[in-house]
């Protein structure tokens, strides 16, 4: 774990050993994370898997039962103040007194943080598109609005960190869209964007980087593009006897899996060398076997997803 | 625990409009009702019912302020101290990185600002009325009114931050009415007449109240028998200091305790 060091080159977020008990459940089983600064991170688990428990044991909501963390550098629970006030952060649904308009309560919320926060809220607001309704009260609003306006709270802090947990619940298919041009925005000035969803799409449209956590452990973290291959490179065959290709591709020695998919031979391979492709394609091609198709196969977000996830489910 | 989160909390009471007029109802509304009343029977049978008014009348408006405003301040205190955790923006503000003893602490001004303004405006209703009402009875002097006035809001006050604190540690708004009007309403009176409890009975703060109001004779809501016990003073003191004192650590002890 790293000491102390608030520098831009410390990681946003980092945890090692992380573990949250209720009772004998493990909601985070050590779990170790590491978020670069000034990425999108998107934090990827299905329904139950530990991605709100871990947000709120960050933030401070609940309290770790082992384990570290560090947010920008610095210790949590130990200077927690400190880093949380360069922290905007939303935990499941933004929450506001109800009988308040949006400018009231973004006036609570900026109490609690530093003098210039108040100076903020105009800002905050009109970069959410809220000005027109923020003396309206929020009762009055759509849980499209309330995310708006909660996305503005976080906004108060000026954060170099921005945690938002499931952001795009309650907006519609233009509000997911501003949403996607927000995030990437606030990454192009530099902050650091954490969002947990169970929403793969969205997580591989918007995000630099992925973790997947599946009953309080995080199974696998990287770029979007690492994740997605999963380390081995994969191929797809197009060719005229998808059978005799498989059959004869599965001694291969640079062959680990052979897949026929839609009418196309999915192939696993042990490296990326250039020279296997090659062997492979001439084998076929001695073979008598006419290849149409030769190209890397992309595997998405969520087939990797559920293949990670139905491992851990998997009986031993 | 900055000033601009006591004017905050001060925002989020003032702006509950429901809550402020149920308030000024049971501050101001109730004084005025009672001296409205009592001069509505002066005029319809004098042979029988005197003045509203005059200085032997104020104590009646000032056991209305205290009994009355005792209840609103119950309401008051849960309201305070529940609506973060039940509108869910506990967790929203402890995210700001402020401590949850700061966040708790900010309710304590917030609520006194919000709640001492409500009780001098009934107590100056009440006072008024007691003038204009007084016909021919002597009317009150400066140093009744002083003393009076004081010593109904240091009761309403210690009851709306008694109530704050309790509500704070047990966490529901409604729960938390129940207990502190049952407590008020049924309990106390119901101990303070068990002679087998003995000097257990001077913990009870009606018991503390009436040991340090200006009149004599029945007074807040334990009636003759919180009258009847002769607490002595320091014993007073340190009972009326207890009652703000542990139900605040009490609360905040549980607000820094709870998850949000």
């Amino acid at each position: 774990m790293a000491a102390t060091d608030t520098s831009s080159t410390s990681p946003a977020i980092e945890t090692a050993g992380l573990t949250k008990r209720f009772g004998d459940r493990a909601a985070l089983a050590e779990a170790d994370l590491l978020v670069p600064r000034g990425v999108a991170f998107g934090f990827l688990g299905p329904n139950g898997a530990g991605k709100t428990t871990l947000i709120r044991t960050l933030l401070g909501l609940t309290h770790a039962s082992a384990g570290e963390m560090h947010l920008l550098g610095l210790p949590v629970p130990a200077r927690r103040a400190e880093a949380l006030a360069r922290v905007g952060a939303i935990v499941e649904e933004p929450r506001f007194h109800r009988h308040l308009t949006g400018r009231e309560n973004l006036r609570i919320a900026a109490a609690c943080r530093t003098p210039d926060a108040d100076a903020r809220i105009p800002g905050a607001l009109e970069r959410v598109g809220m000005t027109e309704r923020a003396d309206e009260r929020v009762k009055s609003y759509s849980m499209g609005m309330r995310q708006r306006l909660g996305i503005a709270r976080c906004l108060l802090a000026d954060p170099e960190l921005l945690i938002l947990d499931e952001p795009t619940n309650g907006l519609d298919p233009a509000g997911i869209t501003e949403f996607r041009a927000f995030v990437r925005d606030m990454v192009d000035e530099g902050r650091t964007v954490f969002l947990s969803s169970h929403l793969l799409d969205e997580v591989e449209k918007i995000c630099d980087m992925v973790a997947i956590v599946d009953r309080g452990r995080i199974l696998m973290q990287g770029t979007v593009a690492e994740m997605a291959s999963g380390g081995r490179p994969t191929m797809t065959i197009g060719c005229d006897d998808v059978a005799a290709a498989a059959r004869m591709l599965r001694d291969h020695p640079a062959v680990v899996e052979t897949v026929p998919e839609d009418g196309d031979l999915r192939v696993v391979l042990a490296d990326t060398a250039d020279a296997a492709v090659a062997d492979i394609n001439r084998r076929l091609v001695e073979a008598g076997i006419a290849v149409h198709r030769l190209e890397p196969a992309r595997v998405s977000l969520e087939e990797r997803f559920l293949e990670v996830t139905s491992r851990l489910g998997a009986p031993a | 625990m900055s000033m601009r989160m006591v004017t905050a909390e001060l925002l989020r009471l003032r702006k509950n409009r429901a809550l402020f007029i149920w308030m000024v109802l049971m501050t101001s509304g109730a004084v005025a009702a009672l001296y409205l009343i009592g001069q509505g029977f002066h005029l319809n049978d004098s042979a029988n019912n005197g003045p509203a008014g005059g200085a032997d009348n104020l104590r009646h408006g000032l056991l209305v302020i205290s009994f009355v405003g005792s209840v609103a301040a119950a309401i008051l205190g849960s309201t305070v101290g529940t609506s973060d955790l039940g509108s869910g923006v506990m967790r929203d503000l402890i995210v700001t990185g402020r401590s949850q003893v700061s966040l708790f602490a900010a309710r304590v001004p917030g609520t006194l600002l919000f709640w001492v303004p409500l009780v001098l405006v009934a107590y100056a209703v009440a006072v008024a009325f007691d003038f204009a009402f007084a016909g021919n009875l002597p009317t009150p002097g400066t140093t009744a009114i002083v003393k009076d006035g004081l010593w109904v809001l240091m009761v309403t006050a210690i009851a709306a931050i008694a109530s704050l604190g309790v509500a704070s540690l047990i966490g529901s708004r409604g729960i938390s009415i129940g207990v502190l009007l049952g407590w008020q309403l049924a309990v106390t009176p119901l101990v303070l007449n068990i002679s087998q409890l003995g000097v257990l009975r001077e913990l009870l703060l009606s018991a503390a109240t009436a040991r340090v109001q200006p009149f004599t004779g029945a007074g807040g809501g334990g009636g003759d028998a919180a009258a009847a016990l002769h607490v002595s003073l320091a014993a007073a003191i340190l009972v009326l200091a207890g009652w703000v004192v542990v139900p605040l650590l009490a609360g905040c002890w549980r607000t820094v305790t709870r998850d949000a």
